[in-house]
Order: structure tokens, then C-alpha cells, then sequence
């Protein structure tokens, strides 16, 4: 039974795979087939595309009616909230609005007005939240679950193998992921750090037999002018993209955690301060490449594959 | 109640990790990522099909007088949509050997017919609501001597994460007794019952239940193949049971630790304790087995006796039934359970059991209630669709 059964499919905008070993074949194949519906359903549920998705629904009533929201929304919409706060008001799920004015297909910066007049339709202050309905006061505010729903979704079929008693292998969507246990012989699993710099390169190499790696990083989307980086990573205060780290990597129990810190410390420009207090093992790549974190002893000389 | 989730095991990494930097994110995702929840999703949106044989068998020492049971039972779980499910069950019953034998060797009735056949179907309704759900169940059953319907409604309340359960039940049974050796008689038999619990999840790896049961019967009680058989026309009893789970990491296997009090108006106590073992025989969890001990205790009703039925009067209240009598038993079970693929599994189980009159702790047991002997086989097999 040492067959690894490896599955690979395209969801949440990113490419995603499924690793599972120890496993008869038949329940590999089922426990792959009920983690693409909980994947299906989150999509759907929380696209910003779908013009029936709760979130779509939740925009739309913008500056009008409240919306009811199921238990399920309820909770991420409090794990936002949380975000919200230990950020001290960086990580703000209603920040997605300045898409409109930062478009990562050409390579111009915005004007500083136009970036102005979006910034009063941000802020996670704005939003009415109760245990059962979302209103979000002002026409033409928006929220999505960026930083936190593909995190959520790797929480969740990662809980589907382990309900199942799948306890060796791996989910990784678009390079957040989580283990769900050590390989069949007890080993770790060994996991590359993307270099920010390059594309096909590797950082650092993390042996883990449990719990979740995710890495936030300035590579993902970005504009370059004038030889300036500006990345996806907006801080809502000014509107414009943060700077201070290339990218910062967490290890956390479950993947929604060390997503959410990985974001919050790229918010905070790569600030240690943050990471030491959060007690999570962490890699920083600083503006320069600079590494710092306990994981530093993992880093190795850069190699390609 | 579903089975007790296993604890996720930190990583290395994290183990010395204090998180106080974070408490916000690991408070807010705690309930997020609750098992729980999943369940919440998927919950009704299987269907379970089970056929189940089970095969009886009681005698006692010095006496050939035995019954036999056998039971085939067919049960069905249904999505009818995203929150009404729908479970019944059917059985048929094949008894031969008659009514349990006790002192019916003794009162020279005669007897009922070497085989009787029972007949019973049951179907529950459940709805799901976000915090809540109500079920509703019809009950049926018939055989020659005994027609039985009832109806019961119950309510589960659970907590926003789901780390207790409350449940709240009543129930209500109207049977007709006759009997095969005298046509004429033809009595009721009522029963209302009502039910509280509470689960309690205390961490992740163990839960506690605690149930309360109340139940008031009236009617004929009375069992017409005992001879002077005569017992009071209302019973009121209390039953209480707990039962404790929790997950052993050393030995990746969960202790299920039981204790049932029950006491009567008859005067009739009893206590059970019962631990039972589940082990994962592989690394996959595909087996697995489930030894248990049980002990009983009981004390007798009021009115039951040790005395031959020729003494007694008419109007006196009298049982030799030693059922009622004062004893103790000792079960010994072990059951093997195995999923295959494609959603189907099986299992088998065996029970050996064994009470007596002289085995009973803390009060005098009955001196006419005999070494019996039970031996109890059940075989499964479901599929999930």
C-alpha cells in the first residue's frame, strides 16, 4: 500500500493538488470526489464572480438591506473580523474594492485621486455584522474572502481525509497547503518554498509531517514601473501596495492560521516583531532577499527544478 | 452520536509554540474548523441501506426447555431534501421454544404453540434546522397474542459549536394483550415516556452523555401463560443512564465507560456498568474490534416470590416471572467490524451472557432464579449510497 495517489485539478483560481498515500484505491478515489464538491460548493458559495454566491448577494445589497448569512458565513465573516483586529485594521476584507483602480495587466500606477475616491468605500468599520445577517453600509462597498477562502478550503478537505481516517498525504491548493500525516514509512514530507525571484526556483525546503505551510508573497500579482515593484498586497489606509518583504512563510496547525499570519505579517512589511509574538515557526525574505525566522536553517543554496 | 473524532497531533514544530500573538485568528478559526461543521453540511445527503441477522438463543441449567430467536432486520436512512431525512426499519421475529421458561415448567399451563411469529416496522421523520432538529415516528408491531402502535416526537438542541447536544423526547405505546390459550382475553396496555439528555463534548478527545428516562405505564400487565400471575395495573419507572468516551493516543483505540441506574414502583432497582474497548486493528482504521463487560444487578419487585403459585390467593398481587426476581448477570461480547470499499460494511458479533440468583451484590438475591445462559449473535452488513 505504499502507492501515492496524486491528483491534480484547477479551483479557487489556482492549481491544486491531492496526495494520498496508505490508501486503498477505491476510497483515494472517493475521498477525492467528496473533497472536489466541498471544494466546488466553497466556490460557488463564496465566488465573486457568481452573481448568485452569497457574496454576490451580500455586495449587491450594499448601502441598502442587510443579508442573511447561514452559519457557515457567519463564522468566516468572524475569522475576518478577527483579522481585522489582530491586524490592527491591515488584513480588512472590504479592501478588494481598489481592484478598480489597480490593474495588474499593464504596467501603469493609478492616479492618486482616483485612489481617493475609492478609499471611503473601504473599512471592516463600515460593515453592520450580527450572528445571523451582514449589511455593508455604503452603495458600492464590497468584501471577499481573499487571504482566507482557498485557506479555508484546504482546512476543510484536509478535515474531510482525517474524519475519514486518510492520515498520510497532503492538500496543496496554489501552494498553501496542509498535511494531513507523515508518510507511510513515518517520514516527512518535503516541501519547497517558492524563491520570490525565481520562477522556478526554490528557497528553502521544509520537512513536515503534520500541520500547514502557507507563504504570502509579492510575486503573485504584481506591476513593475519606473523599476518599482507594486504587488497585490494593498494596505487600505492609502490604498497602494505594501513594500518591506518579498514574501513570508508560516507554519501553523491549520492552513486558515498560517494563511492569515503570512498575510498579516506581508501587511506589515515582513514585521518580526509580529511573527516572534505569534509563536509561529516562520521564513521572511526580505526587500533584499534577506532570510529571518526560525525556519532560516531550512533555507539551502537555491535550486532549480 | 457520532463517533469521538481523533485529536490532530501537533507538529514538532509547533509544540513548544505559544500563540498568545495570535489568540484573536486561533479563537475565531477554532469553531470555523470544527469537524462539526463539515458534518453540518453533508449530514443528510447520504443514504444508508443495513440488513442485520440476529440469533438468540436462552436455557437455563438442568432444563431443556430453551427459546430461540431469530431476526432479520431491514432498516433504510433517506435524504427526502437538503434538510428531511427519513429512516425506517422492519423486522420479523421467528420464536420457538415459547415465552421465556422460568416456572412455566412449574405451573402447568399449557402451552402456546412451539412457534410464534412477530412482525414490526417503525419509521422516524427528521428535519434539520440551523440549530435544532424535530423528529416524528410511528412505531407497528403484531403477533398473535400482542398488537402494538406508538408515536413518538423529539427534539435535539445543539449549542453554535456543537460541543452540547440537548434532547428532549416523548413517546407513547397502545397495545392490545391476548392470549392463545384463552380466547376471551383481550386487555390494553398503555405507555407515555419522556426523555432528557445532554451531550457534552469536554475536549477533543472525550465526551460525556447523561439521559434521563421517565416512563408511566397502565394497563394489563399481567402475563397470561405465567400461573396466578397478578401484578399491579400502573407502573411508573426511572431509568438514568451515563456514559463516558474517551480516546487513549498511547493505544489509538476509545474506552466507552456506561453506568445505568433504574427504579421502579414495583420496588424493582437495578444497576449496569459496562466498559467496552474500540480498536483499530490497522493503520487505516478499515478494522476493527470491540470487546465489552457488562455487569447486572437487580433487586425484585414488591410482589415477586420464591413460593409455588398454589399458595396463593386471588386478589393477593403475585409473580414467580424471574425476570422480577432479585439477580445478577455478567456479559462478555466481542464484536469485529471491517469497511470494505465502494461504502460497505460489515460486522459480527457475539455475546455470551450468564446470570443468577446467588450473584448479586448488596442484597439478597432470589434463591429460585436458576443459572441462565444467553448467547447472542448479530451479522451486519450496510452500504452508503
Amino acid at each position: 500500500m505504499d502507492k501515492l495517489f496524486e491528483y491534480t485539478f484547477s479551483a479557487l483560481g489556482s492549481a491544486n493538488q491531492i496526495k494520498l498515500g496508505a490508501i486503498d484505491p477505491a476510497k483515494a478515489q472517493q475521498l477525492i470526489t467528496n473533497i472536489i464538491t466541498e471544494v466546488t460548493r466553497i466556490e460557488t458559495k463564496y465566488s465573486r464572480y457568481k452573481d448568485d454566491s452569497i457574496l454576490s448577494v451580500i455586495n449587491s445589497n450594499a448601502g441598502k438591506r442587510a443579508t442573511q448569512i447561514d452559519q457557515e458565513t457567519a463564522l468566516l465573516l468572524s475569522y475576518a473580523d478577527a483579522c481585522f483586529k489582530q491586524s490592527h485594521g491591515l488584513f480588512d476584507i472590504t479592501s478588494g474594492v481598489l481592484r478598480r483602480v489597480w490593474n495588474f495587466k499593464q504596467a501603469a500606477l493609478p492616479d492618486q485621486k482616483a485612489i481617493e475616491e475609492i478609499l471611503p468605500l473601504i473599512g471592516w468599520k463600515k460593515v453592520e455584522l450580527t450572528k445571523s445577517t451582514i449589511r455593508l453600509k455604503l452603495p458600492e462597498m464590497q468584501i471577499d474572502f481573499g487571504g482566507i477562502g482557498k485557506e479555508y478550503a484546504v482546512d476543510r478537505a484536509a478535515l474531510i481525509c482525517l474524519e475519514a481516517g486518510a492520515n498520510c498525504g497532503f492538500i496543496n491548493f496554489g501552494g498553501d497547503m496542509r498535511v494531513l500525516g507523515p508518510r507511510s514509512d513515518g517520514g516527512a514530507w518535503r516541501i519547497g518554498i517558492q524563491h520570490p525571484r525565481q520562477v522556478n526556483g526554490v528557497i528553502a525546503q521544509i520537512e513536515l509531517k503534520e500541520g500547514a505551510l502557507a507563504t504570502s508573497g509579492d510575486y503573485e500579482r504584481f506591476i513593475e514601473v519606473d523599476g518599482k515593484r507594486y504587488c497585490h498586497i494593498m494596505n487600505p489606509a492609502t490604498g497602494w501596495p505594501v513594500r518591506g518583504a518579498q514574501s513570508v512563510s508560516v507554519i501553523a496547525e491549520s492552513c486558515l492560521i498560517a494563511g492569515s499570519v503570512s498575510t498579516i505579517a506581508m501587511l506589515r512589511g515582513g514585521d518580526a516583531e509580529f511573527l516572534k509574538a505569534s509563536g509561529v515557526p516562520y521564513l521572511v525574505v526580505g526587500a533584499k532577499g534577506e532570510l529571518s525566522g526560525a525556519l532560516v536553517e531550512n533555507a539551502q543554496q537555491t535550486r532549480t527544478f | 452520536m457520532r463517533s469521538l473524532r481523533r485529536p490532530i497531533k501537533r507538529h514538532r514544530y509547533l509544540k513548544q509554540a505559544t500563540t498568545h500573538g495570535i489568540a484573536l485568528l486561533c479563537a475565531a478559526a477554532l469553531p470555523l474548523l470544527a469537524p462539526s461543521l463539515a458534518e453540518s453540511q453533508t449530514m443528510p445527503h447520504e443514504t444508508t441501506a443495513r440488513i442485520q441477522y440476529s440469533y438468540f438463543k436462552e436455557w437455563q441449567s438442568g432444563n431443556d426447555d430453551r427459546m430461540e430467536v431469530q431476526a432479520p432486520y431491514a432498516m433504510i436512512t433517506a435524504p427526502l431534501s437538503e434538510s428531511l431525512e427519513i429512516e425506517a426499519g422492519f423486522v420479523y421475529d421467528t420464536l420457538s421454544g415459547a415465552s421465556p421458561v422460568y416456572h412455566d415448567s412449574l405451573s402447568g399451563a399449557s402451552r402456546r404453540g412451539i412457534q410464534d411469529d412477530r412482525i414490526a416496522a417503525d419509521t422516524t421523520l427528521t428535519k434539520h434546522f440551523e440549530r435544532f432538529s424535530i423528529s416524528v415516528g410511528g412505531n407497528v408491531s403484531s403477533e398473535e397474542d400482542y398488537d402494538s402502535q406508538g408515536g413518538s416526537i423529539a427534539t435535539r438542541i445543539w449549542s453554535e459549536d456543537k460541543n452540547t447536544v440537548l434532547l428532549l423526547g416523548m413517546n407513547a405505546n397502545h397495545d392490545r394483550v391476548g392470549s392463545s390459550n384463552n380466547p376471551d382475553l383481550d386487555e390494553l396496555h398503555t405507555a407515555w415516556g419522556w426523555a432528557f439528555g445532554v451531550t457534552q463534548v469536554i475536549d477533543p478527545i472525550s465526551v460525556i452523555q447523561s439521559n434521563l428516562t421517565l416512563q408511566v405505564d397502565d394497563g394489563y400487565m399481567i402475563d397470561p401463560y405465567k400461573l396466578g400471575d397478578n401484578r399491579p395495573e400502573s407502573r411508573d419507572r426511572f431509568a438514568w443512564m451515563t456514559r463516558y468516551v474517551r480516546y487513549i493516543e498511547k493505544a489509538d483505540a476509545s474506552l466507552h465507560l456506561d453506568y445505568r441506574f433504574y427504579a421502579d414502583s414495583w420496588e424493582l432497582l437495578s444497576h449496569t456498568i459496562e466498559a467496552s474497548w474500540y480498536q483499530p486493528l490497522d493503520a487505516e482504521e478499515q478494522w476493527l474490534l470491540r470487546p465489552r463487560l457488562r455487569y447486572y444487578n437487580q433487586s425484585d419487585a414488591y410482589f415477586y416470590s420464591d413460593l409455588d403459585p398454589i399458595e396463593v390467593q386471588d386478589d393477593r398481587f403475585y409473580t414467580a416471572d424471574q425476570r422480577l426476581g432479585a439477580f445478577g448477570g455478567i456479559t462478555a461480547g466481542l464484536k469485529l467490524m471491517k469497511q470494505f470499499g465502494s461504502g460497505y460494511t460489515g460486522s459480527i458479533a457475539y455475546d455470551f451472557s450468564a446470570s443468577d440468583g446467588d450473584w448479586t451484590i448488596g442484597s439478597a438475591g432470589s434463591p429460585r432464579v436458576p443459572r441462565l445462559y444467553m448467547n447472542y449473535l448479530s451479522l451486519q452488513i450496510a452500504k452508503r449510497f
